[in-house]
């Protein structure tokens, strides 16, 4: 238990923009390109996964801390434990996300301007945020803190293990505009949600008070929500309940993803897209936890009953007790329907293509112009967290080689993070096709002290125009 | 271009396949040690002149006592992790007589486990007399307040058959070191 914690512990940290695909965006060989914009170009007329290996990538990540920082060989482990606790604050985050395609399969429509694209993929998604004012009560206790309140808005964690039906339109609408949208059905496997929470703790010096100190909770708002886990709860880690909704969920959802691409010309294009839109309703195997309320305590005050002239003791423990259960009112366990929004992700991204026309200067799929051995250009990510956006940008040089293999090469920034740089190759060969793209790959010279790593890779069977 | 081609992929494949990890030792997660402090308040009381006028048995001393749980105390996870008890008292005094102070924590049985007595000072003028009173606890004593679950306060006012007038009040709080190795 101990260990889990502080690998969890270990990637507890800033600024990772988890989910962000930029090194897949805008690839129009590729399929999962249609996963990032439903309105994005392509260049295949047929596609079909193959089950379970069709796509999948991972990513998580860290910057504060990593595993080394904690766990280098030698050394007091617990002076960098409490060095990790004063470095890192509520802002920092820890962030993994997993997604596996089970189905994926697309076809060009008859009209030749309408392609299609369905599947079910599974994902796993968690964001905590580092409980910073939480940690620092547990690592020293209020003694060095009298007058510092502890927020328990500290306290941000999601997590999602699901399973994603999902259908797409990518219609074209005029030469220079590609419109898409895909309808998703979400299952939700297990969800674990406590986001939003209010209030704080704190010791008060109260020099003209009773006593020392007032302990006090003040506008507390704390809960925490799971569903699908009464297996786990329950039934001493049974796991089963949880596998059995991947097909079949009753805590299902519905959202969209819309997205779309302008060009300008046949070397200049803007596209964009909105995924995730959408939310789940968990109604059934659910559990709230929480504690609402306000509380003040200066200690039990004696009242030293005159026994002899005929009053009563006062069990002041039990009025304690009571007190603070009449205004601190919890929930242990509750079955309460809930609701999840998704993480709303934005991609934006620019195009410029260069060099001599790749298929003798036609796109005979899409007839949206030519196509370019080059392209360079700008990708901006954001997904939407509980206390933030994340966002990243992203520059790049995209070259196809020749007929069977593409690569990417990017370079990406955001807030926490200035030296990622990413590689992509794709291969073909006949029509089956094989990607890998890994981001970060500085940081792979030495696992342990990497902070974001993520990776994806993915085969299919892919049928270009002729 | 194909020298750059191979460099490319090259250079990916490496990165993912020969990439490496400094040694790590996770075994160090058993020597993982939470030492907060707890600064809480514990009993507090203001007490009049009435109050000793109705205990009325002995002539010169007046005694006046009032017991509560502290059922925290036995709780596991402080019997199990506490390692230093710092208790502190702050009694004000505005009799002209003085007081002597017994805090006495006993079991459920009502048996006496660790008793700490002071004098509180008299005022001199009816003006406020401080008492502070900071008691580190020793290993012993610790294992005493572990035993415990109820917290009696005593107060017996020496009066000498002397005029009595005033107010007293006492303030208290335990300041907890705890060593957390169990997560």
């Amino acid at each position: 238990m101990k260990k889990c914690l502080l690998l969890l512990f270990c990637w507890a940290a800033a600024g990772v923009v988890a989910q962000n695909k930029q090194l897949l965006y805008g690839v129009d060989d590729l399929p999962q390109s249609l996963l990032l914009n439903p309105g994005a170009s392509y260049n295949f007329d047929t596609y079909f996964g193959i089950p379970l290996v069709s796509g999948f990538s991972v990513s998580g990540g860290s910057k504060g801390v990593s595993a080394w920082d904690i766990f280098q060989v030698g050394g007091d482990i617990n002076g960098r434990i409490n060095n990790a606790v004063r470095r890192l604050d509520n802002k920092d985050v820890f962030t993994a996300n997993q997604q596996l395609e089970i189905l994926s399969f697309g076809w060009l429509g008859r009209d030749k301007e309408s392609f299609y694209s369905g599947g079910m993929y599974q994902e796993t998604d968690v964001l905590l945020y580092f409980p910073k004012d939480i940690a620092v009560l547990a690592y020293d206790g209020n003694a060095p803190y009298i007058n510092r309140p502890f927020q328990f808005s500290d306290i941000s964690v999601t997590a999602e293990l699901l399973s994603v039906y999902h259908f797409g339109i990518n219609k074209k609408l005029s030469r220079k505009l590609r419109l898409g949208a895909r309808a998703k059905l979400y299952m939700s496997m297990a969800n674990v949600n406590s986001t939003g929470n209010e209030g704080f703790f704190r010791t008060r010096d109260t020099p003209e008070g009773p006593n020392f100190y007032t302990h006090e909770i003040v506008g507390a708002n704390v809960e925490a929500n799971t569903s699908g886990l009464a297996g786990i709860i329950d039934d001493d880690g049974d796991i089963s309940s949880i596998t059995k909704n991947a097909i079949l969920s009753p805590n299902i959802g519905l959202g969209i993803d819309i997205g779309g691409t302008y060009n300008f010309s046949d070397q200049l294009s803007v596209s964009a897209s909105l995924l995730d839109i959408g939310f789940i309703s968990h109604t059934r195997d659910v559990r709230t936890y929480g504690l609402s309320g306000s509380y003040e305590l200066d200690g039990l005050e004696l009242e030293f009953p005159a026994l002899l002239a005929g009053e009563s003791t006062t069990d002041y423990w039990d009025e304690f007790i009571d007190e603070v259960e009449e205004q601190l009112p919890y929930k242990d366990g509750q079955e309460e329907s809930y609701t999840t929004w998704r993480p709303v992700k934005f991609n934006g991204g620019f195009n410029y293509g260069f060099r001599e026309d790749i298929d003798g200067g036609c796109n005979c799929t899409d007839k949206s112009g030519r196509r370019f051995t080059s392209n360079v250009g700008l990708h901006i990510n954001a997904i939407k967290r509980p206390k933030s956006v994340f966002t990243a940008a992203t520059i790049y040089y995209d070259r196809a080689w020749n007929s069977f293999l593409r690569t990417k090469i990017t370079y990406t920034a955001n807030a926490f993070s200035q030296k990622n740089i990413g590689l992509l190759f794709s291969t073909k060969i006949k029509n089956f096709n094989f990607y890998l793209a890994a981001d970060n790959l500085l940081e792979y010279t030495d696992v342990s002290k990497a902070r974001e790593l993520s990776l994806q890779m993915g085969m299919q069977v892919v049928i270009n125009p002729k | 271009m194909y020298i750059r081609l191979k460099y490319a992929c090259g250079f990916l494949l490496a990165c993912l396949l020969a990439s490496c990890s400094s040694e790590l030792d996770f075994d160090q997660a058993d020597e993982v040690v939470l030492t907060p402090k707890v600064d809480a308040n514990l009993v507090f009381f203001t007490l009049g002149t009435e109050t000793f006028l109705d205990e009325t048995i002995p002539d010169t001393t007046v005694v006046v006592r009032d017991t509560t749980r502290l059922e925290f105390l036995d709780d596991s996870f402080v019997r199990d992790n506490i390692k230093e008890i710092e208790l502190t008292f702050q009694v004000d005094n505005t009799f002209l007589q003085s007081f002597t102070n017994k805090s006495v924590f006993l079991n459920a049985n009502g048996v006496e486990q660790y008793v700490l007595e002071f004098s509180v000072e008299s005022s001199p003028d009816g003006t406020t007399a401080r008492t502070t009173v900071v008691e580190m606890l020793d290993e012993n004593e610790i294992e005493a307040i572990r035993n415990s679950t109820q917290l009696a306060n005593e107060l017996m006012l020496n009066t000498n058959g002397s005029f009595i007038d005033g107010m007293i009040s006492l303030q208290s709080k335990a300041l907890y070191s705890l060593e957390i190795g169990d997560l």
